[in-house]
């Protein structure tokens, strides 16, 4: 790999051999008369790209006796009658903007707890009695909502949605009176998961707050549609997949429809908190 | 602290009538069959090399063949289906990498682990496709997604450009990023 990248001025492959995927494309037809013609005829001069061009027909064997169709068709059926909910087009993103570089961040600072404007999470959705945790020991979460302009921040209340301008970012803001564990995630009305921390999906340690205390990254959630954010807070760690399939479950139950998704009690001292977003 | 961002490269969908529309009609098998005969193995060998778990592996294939059916007229009339299922199916194992249990630094770990161990001798590109996989998970999704098409697939910069739906300049950078850290992991190695 080095710094220079091709461009279609050599559409050849590195080393001046045919790219891989026009190999496969020649093999399934897809390549016009006049490239059909010139791989062909770059195939006829070159013994590297036949060995290749047996290497895909070798795997193209090895794929037919290995699954059968039979077997293919039974496991796409399967895959399709999964409910999906609606697909949009679009791209979405989770942007994370840094900190303390942003002013709008800054001022994600001021104090608020959910509890405060917004209501906590009633046990009918969210599955916790006041968002208290075990022991009776109260944990507060909020998430702000803030442009960049500079104009005024709003909170984003749990039961209903939310929606956002363009530009717009979260942050998501913690009171715990112990150590406890997080996780965030958000889920688009897509299906596709974005953990936001940590990063790598699964619960991190917090200390104990004296204050809300906000998470160190902003997030910006692009693309259209909805999508809905979850934090869960626990007195012992939790493997991010585990939360992630109960989402999976929530999801399918709610036939895909995010609002109608309920937030998974994934263990007996979870207590779970989510936001409804409508992108711009 | 340097910005980050996890781009889905969604493709659009035809959805369907609705789930439940979906799960009492059958399948078209005469198009599923040519799908499998035409698209098959490239779809389960980029699949194979990203989830790198053959149970997984046909999973991933399996999703992505069901969304091709989902969009069947859109996907036929693409001008290179082949493609169009490359990157969906790129796509989707990417987002299972990303979902999984271990966080990055765990799998990063891993692989630093199985570096220490003796590789048998592997043709040139097998050792390229190793490289760039083993990088991926430094990277942002959009960044991930480009590598390999363009690694991998052998992909011009236009061609991943138009692809992911991103300007050249702005795949160019990511891929310049994604080649710094590779040279600098190779020398670091020497």
């Amino acid at each position: 790999m080095g710094l220079q990248l091709r461009t279609s001025d050599n559409v050849l492959g590195p080393g001046g051999h045919l790219a891989e995927l026009r190999m496969r494309r020649l093999r399934v037809g897809e390549l016009s008369v006049a490239d059909a013609g010139a791989a062909k005829q770059h195939l006829d001069e070159c013994a590297a790209c036949r060995l290749r061009l047996e290497g895909l027909e070798s795997e193209e064997r090895a794929f037919s006796q290995a699954i059968a169709y039979p077997r293919f068709a039974g496991g796409v059926e399967r895959a399709a009658r999964v409910p999906r909910p609606e697909h949009r087009p679009g791209r979405r993103s989770v942007i994370y903007a840094a900190a303390l570089g942003c002013a709008a961040a800054a001022a994600f600072l001021l104090v608020f707890r959910q509890g405060g404007d917004g209501g906590t999470d009633g046990p009918g959705l969210y599955g916790g009695p006041e968002n208290r945790t075990k022991g009776g020991a109260s944990v507060d979460v909020s998430v702000r909502v803030a442009s960049g302009d500079g104009r005024a921040q709003r909170s984003a209340a749990p039961g209903s949605t939310t929606p956002l301008a363009p530009g717009e970012r979260l942050r998501i803001g913690y009171f715990v009176p112990g150590t406890r564990y997080l996780l965030a995630v958000t889920i688009d009305d897509a299906g596709t998961m974005s953990p936001v921390f940590d990063e790598g999906g699964d619960s991190h340690l917090v200390a104990a707050t004296k204050a809300m205390t906000f998470l160190p990254d902003s997030i910006e959630l692009t693309g259209a549609g909805h999508e809905r954010l979850f934090l869960f807070v626990s007195q012992t760690p939790f493997p991010g997949a585990v939360v992630q399939a109960a989402l999976r479950e929530a999801l399918n139950k709610a036939r895909g429809d995010l609002a109608a998704m309920e937030s998974p009690r994934v263990s007996a001292d979870m207590t779970g908190h989510s936001w409804l977003f409508r992108k711009p | 602290m340097p910005r980050k961002s996890h781009l889905s490269l969604v493709v659009p969908v035809v959805p369907p009538a609705s789930a439940q529309g979906l799960a009492r009609e059958p399948l078209a098998h005469e198009p599923l069959r040519e799908l499998y005969e035409k698209y098959g193995a490239s779809v389960h060998g980029r699949c194979a090399y990203l989830l790198r778990d053959p149970s997984a592996a046909e999973d991933a294939m399996q999703e992505v063949f069901a969304k091709a059916l989902q969009s069947y007229e859109g996907f036929r009339a693409d001008s290179s289906p082949l493609t169009w299922l490359m990157k969906i199916a790129t796509h989707h194992c990417l987002n299972v990498l990303r979902g999984e249990r271990a966080s990055w630094r765990q799998r990063f770990a891993d692989e630093e682990r199985r570096r220490s161990e003796p590789e048998p001798a592997r043709p040139q590109a097998f050792e390229l496709r190793h490289e760039v996989r083993k990088l991926l998970e430094r990277f942002d999704l959009e960044t991930q997604a480009a590598a390999i098409h363009y690694h991998v697939d052998e992909m011009t910069l236009e061609e991943v450009a138009a692809l992911l739906g991103r300007s050249i300049p702005t795949v160019r950078k990511r891929l310049e990023e994604f080649a710094a850290v590779a040279v600098a992991d190779a020398k670091e190695l020497a």
